[in-house]
């Protein structure tokens, strides 16, 4: 099957699309222009910047290297989770990055092995941006869920300590506790979905969050 | 015989504030003790520094003479019950809360029958169709005998009760002074009910963390 090139000039045209939002969002009022040029402008460099590493990734093609490369993902990933989670990496580094690795490696084996089937596995054409994507949509639900969780224990000490002094150890304790809450965060999964497909390149959630904070205050 | 509680020049910070200061008693098997004074005087807080749910600074805590540690402080939790002013069910109606440490593994195995709910709820004078209301639409002192009923179904022999009769009306404060004038039963309490004063052996005086003064009188 052949593939297409996109020139340089078609591809400019996609900034067309962002001219949309930037209508509706002047014609109601909000003055977000330079919020939105500023999000333009990461997600070009970004983007540029992951054209650039992952040509050089498909071209090398080295199954050491992509492995390499996967896992620098993974840690990044890892520290990202647990900094914006305000979680110590000390204490839960290791637990996090086996729960993301162990679920990231098996999918994208799955996909590759099962789905895709390519003449070889360890192919970056395939598993870089495919480990990549699992992760990314992967990475705001995580924080959620931890920030979610642990804001929970906090905030109601009592009911975990309850547990606790019923028998439970930290981990079954843990596990009725998220059940007894889970009625409380379903809301949040719904979320959590939104966010996994709404996630992208030149995405920032904490702009997303002042937006929604300008438009609450309205 | 060791005693079954120790406290041993303990001392416990947190957030930079003292809170206990050189705390030194012993608890023996089947005795009531209360702990009296002040609010903020530092009660409860020798409740939780037990159950390991404050960090102690200096001195050791000794439970059945071994010292607490994060290591050993399962073993105080699995055999005391904890029973606070606003229990925690953490089940939404009556009967789940009443069966839910059953299914931990240290109780698993052991869950009781239908007639010894209602067996420990009447000696608690909790009608039998409290089993299935909601936790939620329960009174205070409904939950605090839910969770004394829980220690009781748990066969737990040591029992950490804050303000546990503060909710109770005359006819539920004596069913629960009868439930603990067992002489198995060890208490170790916070209460300022001059009634509950009454059924405990030993007083323990606490003013700004510190242990000022131990009452003992015979009515054990």
């Amino acid at each position: 099957m052949a593939t297409l090139d996109i020139q340089l000039p078609q591809m400019a045209l996609l900034y067309g699309l962002c001219l949309l939002p930037v209508l509706l969002l002047w014609l109601i009022g909000l003055r977000l222009s330079r919020d939105i040029g500023i999000s333009i402008l990461r997600m070009t460099i970004q983007l540029a910047l992951v054209g650039i590493y992952l040509k050089t990734l498909f071209d090398l093609n080295h199954p050491w290297l992509n492995g390499l490369w996967i896992l620098v993902m993974l840690i990044v990933a890892d520290l990202s989770i647990l900094r914006r989670a305000g979680l110590k990496a000390r204490y839960f580094a290791l637990a996090t990055f086996t729960a993301i690795a162990s679920s990231i490696l098996f999918s994208t084996a799955y996909l590759v092995i099962l789905v895709i089937q390519p003449t070889h596995y360890y192919d970056a054409r395939y598993i870089v941006p495919l480990a990549g994507m699992i992760l990314g949509n992967c990475l705001q639900g995580n924080v959620i869920a931890l920030e979610r969780f642990y804001s929970a224990v906090r905030k109601n000490e009592n009911e975990y300590a309850t547990f606790l002094m019923l028998g439970a150890t930290l981990g079954s304790g843990a596990t009725v506790f998220s059940r007894s809450h889970q009625s409380r965060h379903q809301p949040n999964h719904c979320r959590h979905g939104h966010h996994g497909f709404g996630l992208a390149a030149g995405h920032d959630d904490r702009a997303n969050s002042g937006w929604q904070r300008t438009w609450a205050s309205r | 015989m060791p005693p079954i509680i120790q406290f041993d020049h303990v001392s416990v910070s947190a957030h930079e504030k003292t809170i206990l200061s050189d705390i030194s008693f012993t608890l023996s098997a089947g005795e009531k003790a209360v702990l009296c004074g002040k609010s903020g005087s530092g009660k409860s807080s020798v409740l939780k520094t037990l159950l390991g749910l404050l960090p102690i600074k200096l001195g050791t805590v000794y439970f059945q003479g071994t010292p607490l540690t994060p290591a050993s402080v399962q073993t105080i939790r699995s055999c005391a019950a904890y029973i606070g002013q606003e229990p925690m069910l953490g089940a939404d109606n009556v009967r789940d809360a009443l069966i839910l440490p059953f299914q931990f593994k240290a109780h698993r195995g052991h869950q009781p029958t239908e007639a010894q709910l209602i067996e420990v709820l009447q000696r608690l004078k909790l009608p039998a169709d409290i089993l299935k209301q909601q936790s939620s639409r329960i009174s205070g002192g409904e939950k605090q005998r839910i969770a004394l009923a829980r220690g009781l179904l748990l066969g737990k022999t040591l029992y950490l009760l804050d303000e546990v009769t503060s909710a109770l009306d005359a006819e539920s404060k004596q069913a629960v002074f009868e439930v603990f004038s067992d002489p198995a039963l060890t208490v170790l309490s916070v209460a300022h009910d001059p009634e509950w004063l009454e059924l405990c052996s030993i007083i323990f005086e606490l003013e700004a963390g510190q242990l000022t003064e131990v009452k003992r009188h015979g009515n054990t």
